[in-house]
């Protein structure tokens, strides 16, 4: 057996569909990821555990509901607390380039708006954590 | 890496050390049989329960059922969710987390989610060894959930002390294909969805299959070898049935206790995996020896040289007091040198 990078996909927040957190999550397990999908209507509390006890690599994360600015940064809080500093975070939604910048000053890695093309996401993990 | 240090904090339940120790489990870290071993006095004290069978049937909201349940008669459960890899490009979609979240955040539960990895022999050792991980944690239950279709996933079944297989009144075409295999693991069996149309006529039928299906002596019904085997319904999506599940479960299971026959499949248990273990160590070497690939190909082909005899030949190579250096590290290697 050999070391797979783990993935977990969450959708947090109360908005209601989980298509495009699908769609990645199957773009990342046809390249050879393992991908924890933990569905619709997380907390950051429980995105965060669900991290810690999957031992995952990345945290990915589909934001639509405009509550980019307060979810990413309470995740990655947390993560610095539950000792997952190292993870990489990324994940998608309609962010704006000026929060995307102002995120990334918080130690989140690259987000991704609608239409970005599968390929760079799954090129954008392995590179980071190659 | 520091595994006494490690094993203190797995048993002080700290979920990080828990997840990371999991890890080197799954990858096969030269360091994982000194982590076995470290916490092997913290192992032998928590109930293990499969739950099994089709897709789709409900074993994932009846696990979740199950931990709240547990949770409310202050258990600390640990639980392994097991989904196949793709076979065609190795990755993994795991989901059982989806259906499991009425426990919420809980530091008296820890879920596991784990891909197949395409390794059929491997994958019921290193579930195993991942619930001792989990275990010595503090835990009181361990719940394995798998969909029971390939071999490798009955094997699983074979380390737990009871098996719940989870079926619903539209898994008529399964319990075909399962007649030979998971049926008779199963020492309880659920049918789940009872809010669907057909469930009287499907509990009958099952009934019937099972007094064809299942063998004279099954090994581990705790009555005797003509036990009926439970058969329980229910409707895991509202809660409905799982603490008669659970209730079944626990009779069952201090049954085993008290005829002995729980410790008599521990047993054997352990002996498989002891032997699984030698084994494995033993292929490893075999595979990686050049001397004796090479000694194999010379001999193929010569006048005289059976299949036996070469085996012979290799095997005089292959225990000797140099290989047994390799084959049994000192305490600081560990694992596939
Ligand atoms: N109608 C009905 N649906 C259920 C019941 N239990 C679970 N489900 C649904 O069945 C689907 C599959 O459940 P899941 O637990 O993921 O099945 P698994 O693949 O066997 O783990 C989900 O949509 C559940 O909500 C039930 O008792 N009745
Ligand atoms: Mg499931």
């Amino acid at each position: 057996m050999d070391k797979k990078i783990r993935v977990l996909v969450a959708k947090p927040g109360l908005d209601g569909h989980d298509r495009g957190a699908k769609v990645v999550a199957c773009a990342l397990r046809d390249a050879g990821m393992e991908v924890i999908y933990t569905g619709l209507h997380q907390t950051p509390e429980m995105i965060v555990q669900a991290a810690v006890e999957e031992d995952v690599d990345v945290v990915a994360l589909s934001v639509l509901s405009g509550a980019h600015m307060t979810i990413f940064p309470k995740v990655r809080k947390l993560m610095k607390a539950q000792g997952l500093k190292d993870v990489l975070m990324t994940g998608g939604g309609i962010i704006p380039e000026e929060d995307i910048k102002k995120l990334s000053k918080l130690g989140v890695g690259r987000l991704f708006t609608p239409g970005a093309p599968l390929k760079d996401i799954v090129e954008y993990i392995r590179a980071a954590l190659s | 890496m520091d595994i006494n240090n490690l094993v203190k904090r797995i048993v002080a339940a700290d979920k990080l050390s828990i997840s990371r120790a999991i890890s080197m489990i799954e990858n096969n870290s030269p360091d994982s049989d000194n982590l076995l071993d470290g916490i092997h006095k913290y192992v032998g004290r928590a109930l293990r329960i499969g739950v099994t069978g089709p897709p789709g049937v409900g074993k994932s909201t009846i696990v979740n059922e199950l931990i709240a349940a547990l949770r409310k008669r202050d258990k600390r459960v640990g639980v392994i969710a097991v989904d196949p890899s793709s076979i065609f490009c190795g990755g993994a979609i795991l989901g059982d987390r989806i259906r499991m979240q009425k426990i919420g955040v809980d530091n008296g539960v820890f879920i596991r989610s784990m891909a197949t990895r395409g390794c059929s022999g491997g994958l019921s050792r290193a579930t195993v060894e991942t619930a001792d991980i989990i275990e010595a944690s503090g835990k009181d239950y361990i719940i394995i959930e798998t969909v029971g279709v390939g071999q490798s996933e009955v094997e699983i079944f074979r380390s737990v002390d009871a098996v719940v297989l989870v079926l619903s009144p539209e898994s008529g075409d399964a319990i075909q294909a399962m007649k030979a295999g998971i049926m008779e693991i199963a020492d309880v069996i659920v049918v789940n969805k009872a809010d669907r149309p057909g469930l009287d006529a499907f509990v009958t039928n099952l009934k019937n299959t099972l007094e064809l299906a299942r063998p004279q002596s099954v090994p581990h019904l705790c009555g005797s070898s003509k036990a009926k085997i439970p058969v329980l319904t229910a409707q895991a999506n509202a809660g409905i049935g799982i603490a008669e599940l659970l209730d079944t479960l626990e009779k069952y299971l201090s049954g085993l206790k008290e005829s002995g026959k729980l410790a008599q499949r521990r047993r054997d248990v352990l002996r498989e995996r002891i032997k699984t273990h030698i084994l494995t160590r033993l292929e490893e070497h075999l595979l990686s020896d050049k001397k004796i690939t090479k000694l194999v190909d010379n001999e193929i082909g010569k006048a005289g040289a059976t299949p036996g005899k070469i085996a012979q030949k290799a095997l005089r190579v292959l225990i000797n007091r140099k290989t047994r250096k390799v084959l049994i590290p000192s305490k600081k290697r560990g694992r596939g040198v």
